[in-house]
């Protein structure tokens, strides 16, 4: 048996007085071409509705996917960073005042896992220079939930070359200020006056202290590689890679 | 389908039909208002818009009626649904005419309306004459109502939303049509008896007067002839004195 339609009891411009099959009286807005005393039948709910409505929820869902922490990456004893499936930092937790002094220094949130690392290294390098101190950086990976070995590893490739990079960078930076004797240019003011030897002596240790740097990025870099196989791991679910200044 | 009314109709379009094949050509104007908007109304499916009197098509539906009048034979069917198919076909060759003529507008079939290509049988003439049945009998109880100061845009404000204030407030309305003194109440008052019904059936005077307009419209159609409107009241399976 067909659905009863509803009759037409009043009409107007753009709209028309409805009585429904369950005894309503209802205004509706109609363009369609209505006669009083005709039956109408009323048209399903606009589909556009319905497209909004999920197109709202799957913006909603990749929200939320988007701020889901896959990952945990520790830089050293600085800083926490909660890393997203497609390696973003989402999450950022100090671990002591000096990674909050980094943090504050630099703004990681939303960056790719490398880029960021990349900045809180180069910062805290920076920072142990001006006080003329060894860092220390280490880098461990703690997985969300389940133990991937294969995530893990990748986050991990990330972190260094991101500590690559910040160290690339650094040594950019030295070289630039460290000029030869053999090229410094007499000063034209004074062209009487000699070269400091205390100034001398500071270029060489800077050259030095250089030199020693490398070597020990050399080291870290071996190990890195040495420490990717899972079977070094100390820690269950956990793999540690160390990178020293 | 056919009403009572209609079927009188119908015998009295035979016996015009007659006089005007005897030679009576003023028989036609005993019937003209009742041909007129149903053939108006064929013409409007057709064509997809609302004809006025005054247009072309309507020119078209009125000749067309005066040669149903002279081919009809009363063993062939109903004559409005021969008057239909005539009226169907002059209005499609003149649409054709246009066609050719480059004058059809470019809006020449609508949603709602019959495309002009389209097959139609007796049914497509058989829901015209129901619609026309139909506003009548909106035209009649839209009178009525004018006289308890009731408008439909009214109704459509009170009327009760949930299903079962509805099948209240029909059952209300059921049992005023029911008992005579609370009919002749309303009719000379134009008013509810919301008195005697809270005190003799323990009706919800409350409710009873928030629905107010909805019940007076339910009592009208319950008591005057609507059956098309009828069948959409709520069945109400009788009142017991408690209003329940």
């Amino acid at each position: 048996m067909a659905a009863k339609k509803s009759i037409v009891m009043e009409k107007g411009n753009g709209w028309a007085i409805i009585l429904t099959p369950d005894g309503e009286y209802k205004k509706i807005k109609t363009h369609d071409y209505l006669e009083v005393g005709q039956l109408y039948q009323a048209k399903a709910p606009i589909p556009q509705y319905a497209a909004a409505a999920v197109l709202l929820l799957a913006l909603i869902l990749a929200g939320i996917d988007y701020f889901s922490v896959q990952a945990y990456a520790q830089v050293s004893n600085l800083a926490e960073l909660g890393v997203n499936r497609w390696g973003r930092v989402v999450a950022v937790q100090p671990k002591n005042s000096g990674g909050q002094h980094v943090l504050e220094a630099v703004n990681v949130k939303h960056d790719k896992l490398e880029k960021a690392v990349e900045k809180i290294c180069r910062q805290t390098l920076r920072e142990s220079k001006a006080a003329n101190r060894v860092k220390k950086i280490e880098f461990s990976v703690n997985t969300a939930g389940k133990v991937n070995p294969k995530a893990r590893d990748k986050i991990l490739d990330k972190m260094n070359q991101g500590y690559k990079k910040a160290v690339h960078q650094q040594i950019k930076v030295k070289k630039t200020h460290i000029i030869p004797q053999n090229k410094v240019k007499p000063d034209r003011e004074d062209p009487q006056k000699n070269i400091n030897p205390d100034v001398e002596r500071e270029n060489q240790e800077i050259v030095k202290s250089k030199e020693v740097t490398d070597s020990n990025q050399l080291t870290n870099q071996n190990k890195a590689h040495g420490n990717r196989n899972p079977e070094n791991s100390k820690e269950k679910g956990n793999a540690v890679s160390k990178g020293k200044k | 389908m056919y009403s009572p009314a209609h079927v009188e109709i119908e015998s009295a379009i035979n016996q015009v039909c007659e006089a005007y094949k005897a030679g009576d050509k003023n028989a036609l104007d005993n019937i003209y208002d009742v041909l007129m908007p149903f053939s108006l109304h064929v013409c409007s499916r057709t064509c997809g818009r609302y004809i006025h009197d005054e247009d072309e098509e309507a020119s078209i539906a009125r000749l067309a009626i005066l040669e149903a009048l002279e081919k009809y034979q009363a063993d062939k069917g109903s004559f409005f649904i021969f008057l239909g198919h005539i009226i169907r076909s002059r209005i499609i060759d003149f649409k054709r005419k246009e066609k050719k003529q480059g004058i059809i507008p470019f809006k020449f079939l609508s949603k709602n309306g019959s495309s002009l290509s389209e097959k139609i049988d007796d049914r497509f003439f058989e829901g015209i004459i129901d619609d026309l049945a139909r506003q009548q009998e909106i035209k009649k109880l839209k009178e009525m109502l004018l006289d308890f100061d009731i408008c439909f845009e009214e109704l459509v404000q009170v009327s009760p939303r949930q299903p079962k204030s509805r099948e209240n407030a029909h059952k209300i309305a059921c049992l005023i049509a029911e008992q005579e003194e609370l009919k002749a109440y309303l009719l000379a008052k134009k008013q509810l008896p919301l008195k005697e019904l809270e005190s003799n059936w323990q009706i919800n005077r409350k409710a009873a007067d928030r629905y107010r307009k909805y019940i007076i419209t339910a009592v009208l159609i319950n008591i005057y002839d609507f059956p098309y409107l009828q069948g959409y009241l709520l069945p109400v399976q009788g009142v017991n004195n408690n209003g329940s």
